[in-house]
């Protein structure tokens, strides 16, 4: 049994902090109207903004467009920035607003609900089940969720955010974030094939 | 006695429980920490959790996925616009945009007073009366045909279009095809925008049209 993490998370790295100064320095240029200063803002968010969209949307193809625009709204709002939240914390909320509003638009559902059939994947022989297959179930068990789930899931394993940052960004209370995490992890244990959580 | 006993290690199982995904994570505070602990040195059923979430962030540890940034950015600095609107209006950048404002607000004084007086002087003229899809004047706009996928919602091809600023001026064909109109030079970034979307299995210009 191993207690302790094994590794430290993306988010953790050393370093992390030196950039999250970097990055506030950068937002201060942009206030007084620096583009080179929110070219390379937008360098550093695009990647991980695209991984975040693409996830939560599941819909590639709105993913510049989203991207753009939360990004002009960093450009058009650098000065409300306060500093009370971290800048990541800041752009991610504004990104998760903008692609809620998107998937509203396209009658995407956003929440769960308990009627929704469950989409349960064949079982099959345990030992033959390569872990790269699990992933692809893994993503696929993801994309089943609702968006609010996939938000969470999404922030917490893959962006480090701890569950006070995800209440920001979410713009909700902390025990809603716990709620839609524990929601989010039985209900991804019901799409997996038994067993399948041991070869991920 | 016993029975809140019980109740407080349930009250302790339920906060691990909960908490683990961040504690897999290094996202909590030491207190947190400390408290995750000791209890899983005590619960079988928190410890496989605890499993199951190593494998689960262990799943999402994968690099950042490769993309366009340049070709993003540059169609981001396309929308000048947008981007002029959202400098900040003490900047010296913002100063050509207010000009250019300043500049269009009086054109359209001009333009207002100028039709006001072609009202006074043709108020003579016999009033005459167009039917709302035929204007009589011409406006150009090009034709573009469009097919969507079969799996296409109505929801979908509305945004579509939306985003391609394009109208639907024909079909659906036999074939299930749509004429659409868009502004000329809107043309470019409407294919574009079209070819990118994946409700739409084909687009194609079929030249500017005078027609309405």
């Amino acid at each position: 049994m191993s207690q302790k993490p094994d590794s430290v998370p993306r988010a953790r790295r050393p370093g992390r902090n030196a950039s999250n100064l970097e990055e506030v320095e950068l937002i201060g240029r942009i206030v007084h109207g620096d583009m080179r200063a929110f070219d390379q803002l937008y360098r550093i968010y695009f990647p991980r903004l695209m991984r975040f969209l693409s996830r939560m949307t599941r819909r590639p193809t709105m993913v510049e467009e989203l991207i753009n625009d939360t990004m002009l709204v960093v450009l058009h709002k650098a000065g409300t920035f306060n500093g009370k939240a971290k800048l990541s914390t800041w752009i991610f909320a504004i990104a998760y607003r903008k692609a809620l509003k998107a998937l509203r638009d396209l009658d995407e559902p956003l929440e769960y609900d308990a009627r929704e059939p469950a989409d349960t994947p064949d079982n099959g022989p345990r030992n033959q089940i390569l872990q790269q297959q699990m992933h692809a179930l893994l993503t696929r068990a993801v994309h089943a969720l609702t968006a609010e789930h996939r938000a969470v899931i999404e922030l917490t394993y893959f962006h480090g955010a701890d569950y006070r940052e995800i209440a920001q960004i979410m713009d909700c209370p902390v025990a809603t974030v716990k709620t839609r995490m524990f929601y989010a992890r039985r209900r991804l244990k019901t799409l997996l094939p038994c067993g399948a959580e041991d070869f991920l | 006695m016993t029975d809140q006993v019980i109740n407080l290690l349930n009250v302790r199982h339920q906060q691990v429980l909960e908490l683990l995904p961040w504690y897999v994570m290094d996202a909590l505070d030491t207190d947190e920490r400390i408290m995750i602990e000791r209890h899983l040195g005590e619960c079988d059923l928190c410890r496989r959790e605890l499993d199951w979430q190593q494998q689960l962030r262990a799943a999402h540890d994968e690099p950042l996925p490769d993309c366009d940034v340049d070709g993003a950015l540059s169609r981001l600095h396309a929308r000048e616009p947008e981007l002029q609107a959202a400098k900040n209006p003490s900047s010296p950048a913002a100063r050509p945009q207010r000009r250019w404002l300043y500049r269009a607000m009086a054109a359209q004084l001009v333009v207002i007073f100028g039709l006001g007086a072609l009202v006074m002087l043709d108020h003579t003229r016999p009033l005459s009366y167009h039917a709302l899809a035929g204007s009589g004047e011409a406006q150009a706009s090009a034709r573009l045909v469009v097919m969507f996928t079969a799996q296409t919602t109505v929801t979908e091809m509305r945004e579509t279009l939306r985003r391609s600023r394009a109208r639907i001026v024909d079909g659906p064909t036999v074939n299930g095809a749509y004429v659409l109109a868009v502004a000329p030079s809107d043309e470019k970034r409407a294919i574009e925008k079209m070819r990118s979307s994946h409700s739409v299995k084909l687009v194609q210009s079929l030249g500017t049209d005078a027609s309405p």
